[in-house]
């Protein structure tokens, strides 16, 4: 049976033709990167306070990008810059962090996703990159009129083994890059898989869980045309077909 | 027992970037919430419908623009709009597996038009232009709210899941819409009309829940209880369902 992979929306107020209207959206890239891997991509609306039922009928999650984090959740007061909180998503994906790693769900995190699971293990974020890491690079290539689907930066893998490494034949990836905020704080359990020149955490894994790893660029809109970013998504669908298997071995009932 | 895990089809559209981009109103995943389901949204390029319907115990069709006059052989009309082949396809397909499955079902607006016609029947593809009605069906053109009633049905009498959620009678709606079902396919009943005779609910009396609604239940569900029965009953037949599979 294909793995059923979860996916976490946009929510955003928009006026549509029958009305003003709270939507969950999502761009179907990411759908797109989980079916070409092999997997059934279902969106997961925010509103669903039964985090741990939900989790129980997945294979695998990803928390997706999107808007800031309340920057309460990692002990901060909010930057003049920090736009787009949401609190009912941020509630949502906090939980769907702790639950995926009690039940050692696979887990994937996109950009804002990368920043959710630092503060969910404890972490704190950079508010804003521009105003408070020092000699930053430009990390938002829709300013400088860059294409979603190209590579504007070049990150360097962290030394020894890790799940990013297993995946690339070489110690630098190209990518793309879209956010004003990155991990400040690394959370205890996290440890950092790849960064930029200037030091921004570009990625990061929790050796704790089977398979929970984050990236702070956009692989789904890179996955299409480049082998090493829809690697990613192929790895957490090999990862969530072994889930599947664990699971069903747990459910299937004693004969007596 | 665990709850029921309901699919529900979003609508797509090219967001300021062009990327394609599926979304849906919260108001129905809210509602589904309430009555004690899962909802998931189902995005419209999945191509393994069967796998995908296998992960579910009920689906929702959601409203969004008309379906291609084609696919009930008829030419389009020319205020057709929002014709989007992929979601046409999609939801076709999983009316069908639905019906095969004797899965349950609501349709809502867009939703019970895509159920009449997978299931042979056909559209009015505009209703001023093409019936004798005066009345408005689009409330927005009225200026009334997206969350306010509008208009009212007759709800038959019987053993009907219309009548089962909301009672028989006259209940207050909502409406948005342009286009109607035409000719009624043989699997499914009428069980609620406006009073200019336009088709506003049916049903599927052969499936265990399978029902339609011209009108959004789900944006009148959270302050009414006759609507909001329509989706916990869904979640009843949902549960059923799921402990039979």
């Amino acid at each position: 049976m294909k793995p059923l992979i979860g996916l976490t929306p946009t929510p955003e107020r928009k006026e549509m033709e029958h009305g003003t209207f709270r939507l969950h959206t999502l761009n179907q890239d990411y759908s797109q990167a989980v079916i070409s891997a092999g997997g059934i991509p279902v969106m997961l609306p925010s509103n669903n306070p039964d985090v741990d039922s939900l989790l129980d009928r997945l294979d695998a999650v990803i928390i997706t990008g999107g808007g800031d984090i309340d920057p309460k959740e990692f002990g901060q007061a909010k930057h003049k810059t920090t736009d787009e909180i949401d609190h009912e998503r941020d509630a949502f994906e906090l939980e769907i962090v702790h639950a995926a790693i009690a039940k050692d769900m696979p887990l994937l995190g996109i950009c804002r996703g990368l920043q959710i699971l630092n503060v969910a293990l404890g972490g704190t974020l950079h508010q804003d990159i521009a105003d408070l890491v020092d000699n930053a690079q430009q990390h938002r290539q829709q300013d400088e009129k860059i294409g979603q689907g190209e590579a504007s930066q070049t990150v360097t893998l962290s030394a020894g083994d890790h799940p990013l490494r297993s995946l690339l034949s070489s110690d630098q990836l190209e990518i793309n890059s879209f956010h004003h905020q990155s991990i400040g704080d690394l959370a205890p359990d996290l440890e950092v898989m790849a960064s930029t020149g200037d030091d921004v955490v570009e990625a990061v894994y929790n050796p704790n869980m089977t398979f929970g790893m984050a990236v702070q660029w956009h692989p789904e809109l890179l996955s299409s045309n480049h082998a090493e970013h829809a690697a990613i998504f192929g790895a957490l669908i090999k990862a969530a077909n072994a889930y599947q298997k664990r699971r069903s071995n747990r459910e299937v009932p004693e004969l007596v | 027992m665990s709850k029921p895990i309901i699919g529900v089809t979003p609508s797509a559209n090219d967001n300021s970037l062009g990327v394609r981009t599926h979304n849906l109103a919260v108001d129905y995943t809210q509602a589904i919430e309430r009555a004690g389901g899962i909802p998931v949204i189902l995005p419209l390029h999945v191509q393994d419908t069967d796998a995908l319907v296998d992960m579910l115990d009920g689906i929702v069709f959601s409203g969004g623009g008309d379906i291609e006059a084609s696919l009930f052989n008829q030419e389009p009309h020319e205020t057709v709009s929002g014709i989007d082949d992929e979601r046409d396809t999609f939801e076709m397909k999983m009316m069908e597996t639905a019906f095969a499955r004797d899965m349950p079902i609501l349709a809502i607006c867009r939703g019970v038009q895509v159920m009449n016609v997978q299931q042979g029947g056909d559209l009015i593809q505009d209703i001023p232009s093409q019936t004798d009605s005066k009345k408005e069906h689009g409330q927005r053109n009225q200026k009334a709210g997206e969350h306010d009633t509008f208009d009212e049905v007759e709800i038959g009498e019987g053993n009907n899941p219309v009548a089962q959620a909301m009672g028989a009678g006259t209940v207050k709606i909502n409406s948005f819409h342009h286009q109607a079902l035409g000719d009624v396919a043989e699997t499914l009943e009428v069980v609620a009309k406006s009073d200019d005779g336009i088709i506003e609910a049916v049903y599927a009396p052969k499936q265990s829940y399978a029902v339609g609604t011209q009108w959004h239940p789900e944006r009148l569900a959270a302050a009414d209880e006759k609507n909001q029965s329509l989706f916990n009953n869904l979640i009843a037949a949902a549960t059923t369902y799921a402990s039979k599979k």
